[in-house]
């Protein structure tokens, strides 16, 4: 076990010599080799292009009462409409924009706050990750309802507010999850070797830190972008998030509840929006986590 | 032992942070006891509403209502539920055990399921069985909770005919009843959560997978299977105790929706209601709890690294 | 704990806030039962004694205490336990109860209740005079903080003149005995019991059952009363209500066969449709889904505007897309309240008329719309939502721009409270609600529109002399033809000007399982004929 371990700490570190040449050959290597990825990848470039050219391609007004209640998919609203007569088709395409800036912005706001506590955490120790990681206790303990209603009744009911608070009560995860990975690599010699020869802490973090905190940050940040799509849905239902009559698939999830044995289209469908965009960034995630961990190559 | 002590101290520093932010936060809420009992259609008198506040203590300065509710709490009195009147400590221990049941079989059924599947997944050189735990891992993700546990009921009601029990019946009062009960909420539950696992599984095992010592292990001629576990796995486990520490804390709190759809009388619901109803008491009191759980599971979580990876020590 | 905030959890009253029951006279008469299944009373078979009927509660009561909970969930619970003066029948009609026969003198401003003999409390004592007394006393008390005193608080004395006989002074006439029966604010409990007893989740009354035990968010516990004053009553040994909040679960439940009674949505009901061995019954309500408009500010401040917008939405799109088709048109009296209400047929606006719409906002100014307005509503309730979004929608034809804004239900609350308070100064244009049980057509309208109102929006600088007038005429008469007359005239003015805008009554839609017989429904939406309900 012991020499196991050894290498394994020497292995945790980038190889690199020549990195810009090497690394765009490799990636591109990589890239051809894992389907994944680009399967991923397009996924997401699609609902990404949905979503920027839904004002274009959406055959209908989102919020337009425009036809009978729960039409079943077909004719000439090809997938039906909703229990108000609205287009599903359009409200699908206009809901992935929502679903897309809540799933960004509630990952970037975690990832901004919890992963840079977490890495600096974990690398100064002592007092420092003490502090920081007993705030991110305290930030976990609060319900994230409790904090979404006062953050939304100070600063107003609006989709933006509700997010803020769900960032806030994502960071935490991301803090731990960037720490641990963080804590196995300055216990490595060769940080001292390289703290010896006058490498800054900030060059380290980059350097050394950084590649082995991304890969589980990676996979913690296409499953929060989930978490927050769904988040939003439960959000929403209270008056905190989205307002109506603005699409979003989480939304139209959750009002279809009512529905689900009557008219069933209006609950799978955005069902497999999320999941399409969901499957999509996973892929993508995957696919990048093999990219950027240096050790994958010899896989 | 420094290392605990001086955990000890930061761990009631940070409780006793949780206590005051709650405290001001509920408060900070709009709205407050007595709109929730006037409603849309009642009337409320100034004189009646006076009454109402002076009666829960509500008509004294917030450091006043702060130091009584700690205080009191110091002593083991958690104050009473403005809805009830039932001590929110009852409250608190006649809920508590439902939920500690429910996220208790959550995890580990997910630490039995999941943690398999994505080893499964990170050594497989099969494309189906990759793609397989890969869907089932994204299938988990992308259901919301709520909608898996309506399908499982509805499903197991039209579909089979059947559903447990209604009334919720102690484990100690019969383990079998009970076990049906608990049948769909942590089958629903199980699902959102062991996609995380799985993948969270699969990512480091691949990690732990591409180092040298793994090499180094099969060259000595060990089998597939002790190196999978004795070396791999148990140097992959960290990153995936931690998230399995994290969903137990949230599962506490998170477990809600499932509670509510099964009708299961537990702290995750009672903590929703309090918030709806402004009921300070068992609002702060629920959140107290929580709080204290998810510190002691995070210095559990820590402790574990330690033993996972003798490298990471603690001064 | 994100998660945990979907829909399901209406940590609130479903139902409803708050409300009582009620109605007086003359039954449904005249109602068009054409689109309902009216109370089926399931006649089949003779009562048979015994079994313990397992039910679902849709929403969690809050809090037992019969005089201070506000919540209609709370009235469902203790309903079956706690009674007062006066009730209901079958037809909405006031009957004795625990008063066998009352005397109404001095112009309408003295009651004098006999009391029914030897009935006996829950633990064993006999119900007197000095009962009653306390217990409507203690409503009156500020200290109990009674959302629903102003039912009673025309009371300004209260006698015992024996044993077996109260007498109630009136400072102006009222008309009290719909308060009785709508037990709200009114149950009897043994004197002294509020001082021993925490009665939010404790009770003893004189009821057909007994509260054995009252478990918050899980269940009540029901048992038969052997010594209920109606002999032949109640037909089950007991009964227990499980909380399900959620539909979809009570719908499982049923179809099961884990429960034998539930209360389901116009949506719900439509899921139920086919299942074997499951009777759903549905009828009118007193559930009147309401906007609240705030008539303080410009443009609003028009009555011609508030008619044009009302005139552009069609209340039939309204039923069926908040409602999914299970209610009926209502003005402010709900349709199939006694004989107070105004038949649907006859209703205005039923129809939407855009034209018409666009020519009264042009004489108000508006040739072209051109206004923005805010509507608040809460998702705790999905209908008001759907309603606001239905006129949102179809106020675009005015071009009239509506903006949605959705509240958690605590908030909402406050705000629609800070609007009232404030007389329509602070808050916004237009709340979404809904009005449900009065003890008297009064409580529709008297609260709402008089100048002195406690609920009078945005309205209270500027009284309407003609309206005052009328609604003070109505309240002070005692003669029933001649009420029936002015509340008339009350609701065609406040419809005319749109003095808020009514949509429709809700069905009150309840499944039983075919082994539950005898159950009739009630419009009050209570659950008052649980007790000649038996297991086949």
């Amino acid at each position: 076990m012991s020499e196991a371990r050894a290498t394994s700490a020497a292995a945790a570190l980038p190889r690199d010599l020549d990195p810009a040449r090497v690394e765009r050959a490799r990636l591109l290597r990589t890239l051809r080799r894992t389907p994944v990825a680009l399967i991923g990848a397009a996924l997401v470039g699609l609902v990404v292009l949905v979503a920027l050219l839904a004002p274009v391609i959406a055959p209908h007004a989102p919020a337009a009462q425009i036809a009978k209640p729960l039409l079943l998919p077909g004719g000439t609203h090809l997938l039906g409409t909703d229990e108000f007569g609205r287009d599903e088709l359009s409200r699908l395409m206009w809901g992935a924009r929502v679903s897309l800036y809540v799933g960004g912005l509630a990952v970037l706001i975690a990832l901004g706050l919890g992963a840079t506590a977490g890495v600096v955490a974990g690398f100064f120790g002592g007092w420092t990750d003490d502090v920081i990681m007993r705030v991110m206790d305290i930030v976990l303990s609060l319900p994230a309802l409790v904090l979404a209603i006062a953050i939304t009744s100070v600063l107003g009911p609006t989709l933006t507010n509700a997010m803020l608070a769900i960032g806030l009560v994502y960071a935490p995860t991301f803090a731990r999850v960037a720490r641990g990975p963080t804590l196995t690599v300055v216990q490595v010699p060769f940080i001292e070797a390289a703290r010896s020869i006058g490498a800054s802490n900030w060059r380290i973090i980059a350097r050394h830190v950084l590649p082995n905190v991304a890969a589980p940050i990676l996979v913690q940040m296409t499953v929060s972008f989930s978490t927050a799509i769904l988040t939003e849905a439960a959000l929403s239902f209270l008056g905190l998030g989205t307002q109506p009559p603005t699409a979003s698939w989480g939304l139209m999830l959750s009002a279809a509840r009512q529905y689900m044995l009557i008219d069933p289209w209006i609950a799978v469908l955005p069902g497999c929006a999320i999941a399409v965009t969901v499957l999509g960034f996973n892929l993508l995630g995957d696919g990048l986590r093999d990219l950027l961990d240096p050790r994958m190559r010899t896989l | 032992m420094r290392y605990l002590a001086r955990r000890a101290v930061w761990t009631i520093l940070a409780v006793f942070g949780v206590s005051v932010l709650i405290f001001l936060l509920v408060r900070l809420l709009p709205g407050d006891i007595v709109d929730i009992i006037a409603g849309t259609e009642g009337q409320l008198s100034r004189q009646q509403r006076v009454a109402v506040l002076r009666e829960f203590g509500l008509d004294q300065p917030l450091p006043v209502q702060y130091f009584r509710w700690i205080g009191n709490m110091l002593q083991g009195n958690f104050g009473w539920s403005f809805r009830t009147g039932q001590p929110v400590a009852t409250l608190i221990a006649s809920r508590l055990p439902i939920t500690i049941e429910l996220a208790l079989l959550a995890v580990l059924s997910v630490a039995f399921v999941g943690i398999p599947f994505g080893v499964a997944a990170s050594v497989s050189r099969s494309v189906r069985v990759r793609t397989l735990v890969q869907i089932i891992g994204v299938l988990g993700l992308s259901l919301p909770n709520f909608w898996i546990a309506i399908l499982l009921i509805i499903g197991a009601s039209s579909l089979f005919g059947w559903l447990p029990a209604i009334i919720y019946v102690p484990p100690w009062a019969d383990p079998w009843v009970n076990l049906q009960q608990m049948f769909l909420p942590v089958l629903s539950l199980g699902l959102g959560l062991s996609a995380v696992v799985v993948r969270m599984t699969r990512s480091s095992m691949l990690e732990v997978l591409g180092q040298d010592f793994i090499r180094v292990a099969r060259a000595k001629g060990l089998s597939t299977r002790a190196v999978l576990l004795r070396h791999a796995l148990r140097n992959a486990l960290i990153p995936i105790v931690t998230v399995l520490g994290l969903q137990t804390g949230f599962l506490l709190g998170g477990v809600v929706i499932t509670e509510q759809i099964f009708g299961l009388p537990g702290l995750g619901w009672t903590l929703l209601n309090g918030v709806y109803q402004r009921d300070y008491p068992v609002v702060q009191g629920t959140v107290m709890v929580f709080a204290v759980t998810f510190v002691l599971v995070n210095l559990l979580v820590d402790l574990l690294y330690t033993y996972l990876d003798p490298r990471i020590r603690y001064e | 704990m994100a998660r945990s905030t979907s829909r399901s959890h209406h940590g609130i009253d479903r139902r409803t806030f708050l409300g009582g029951s009620l109605a007086l006279g003359g039954g449904l008469a005249g109602l068009d039962l054409s689109r309902a299944r009216l109370v089926s009373a399931q006649a089949a078979g003779t009562p048979k004694r015994g079994g313990t009927l397992v039910a679902a509660a849709e929403i969690d009561p809050i809090g037992l205490d019969p005089h201070n909970s506000s919540n209609f969930s709370s009235c469902q619970a203790y309903d079956h336990f706690y009674e007062s003066l006066t009730t209901y029948d079958e037809k909405t009609n006031i009957q004795p109860c625990l008063a066998t026969s009352w005397e109404i003198t001095n112009g309408g401003k003295t009651y004098t209740f006999k009391l029914r003999p030897n009935v006996k409390f829950h633990n064993g004592q006999t119900m007197t005079a000095d009962d009653v007394k306390y217990s409507i006393e203690r409503v009156l008390d500020p200290k109990t903080a009674s959302p629903w005193i102003s039912w009673l608080k025309a009371i300004k004395e209260i006698k015992v003149i024996d044993p077996l006989t109260v007498q109630m002074n009136l400072d102006a006439p009222y008309p009290l005995l719909g308060s009785f029966a709508g037990i709200r604010a009114s149950a009897i409990i043994p004197k002294g019991l509020a001082e021993q007893e925490n009665l939010k989740i404790k009770g003893i009354g004189t009821g057909p059952f007994k509260l054995v035990e009252y478990v918050p968010q899980d269940r009540i516990v029901y048992a038969r009363n052997p010594d209920y004053w109606d002999k032949s009553l109640p037909y089950l040994d007991g009964m227990v209500f499980k909380v399900l909040t959620e539909e979809n679960a009570r719908i499982a439940a049923l179809r099961a066969g884990q429960i034998q009674y539930a209360f389901f949505s116009g949506q719900g009901a439509a899921q139920l449709e086919g299942a074997p061995g499951i009777s759903v019954s549905k009828s009118p309500t007193a559930w009147v889904v309401v906007h609240y408009i705030n008539k303080r500010n410009k443009p609003l401040s028009d009555a011609r505007v508030r008619r044009a917008l009302r005139m552009a939405v069609d209340t039939n799109e309204v039923i069926q897309k908040a409602a999914f088709g299970a209610a009926v048109p209502s003005g402010p009296v709900p349709t199939g309240y006694g004989d107070w209400y105004i038949d649907p047929k006859t209703l205005p606006y039923v129809k939407a008329d855009v034209e018409g719409a666009k020519k009264l906002l042009a004489e108000a100014g508006y040739p072209n719309g051109g206004f923005k307005i805010e509507i608040k509503c809460s998702p705790q309730y999905p209908e008001f939502v759907a309603t606001t979004l239905v006129i949102q929608e179809s106020l675009k034809k005015l071009n009239v721009d509506v903006t949605v804004t959705q509240m958690e239900w605590g908030a909402f609350v406050a705000d629609n409270k800070k609007s009232n308070d404030s007389c329509g100064k602070e808050g916004t244009d237009i709340y979404s609600s809904a009005n449900t049980f009065r003890p008297d057509p009064d409580g529709y309208l008297y609260p709402y529109f008089h100048s002195k109102g406690e609920i009078n929006k945005g309205g209270c600088d500027t009284p309407d002399p003609k309206l005052d007038g009328l609604l003070v005429e109505a309240r002070q008469s005692s003669n029933h033809a001649e009420r029936k007359r002015l509340y008339e005239e009350i609701q065609r003015l406040a419809m005319r000007d749109s003095l808020d805008w009514w949509w429709y009554a809700k069905y009150n839609i309840e499944a039983v399982s075919s082994k539950l017989q005898g159950y009739s429904q009630s419009f009050t939406g209570r659950r008052l004929f649980l007790k000649k309900a038996w297991l086949a």
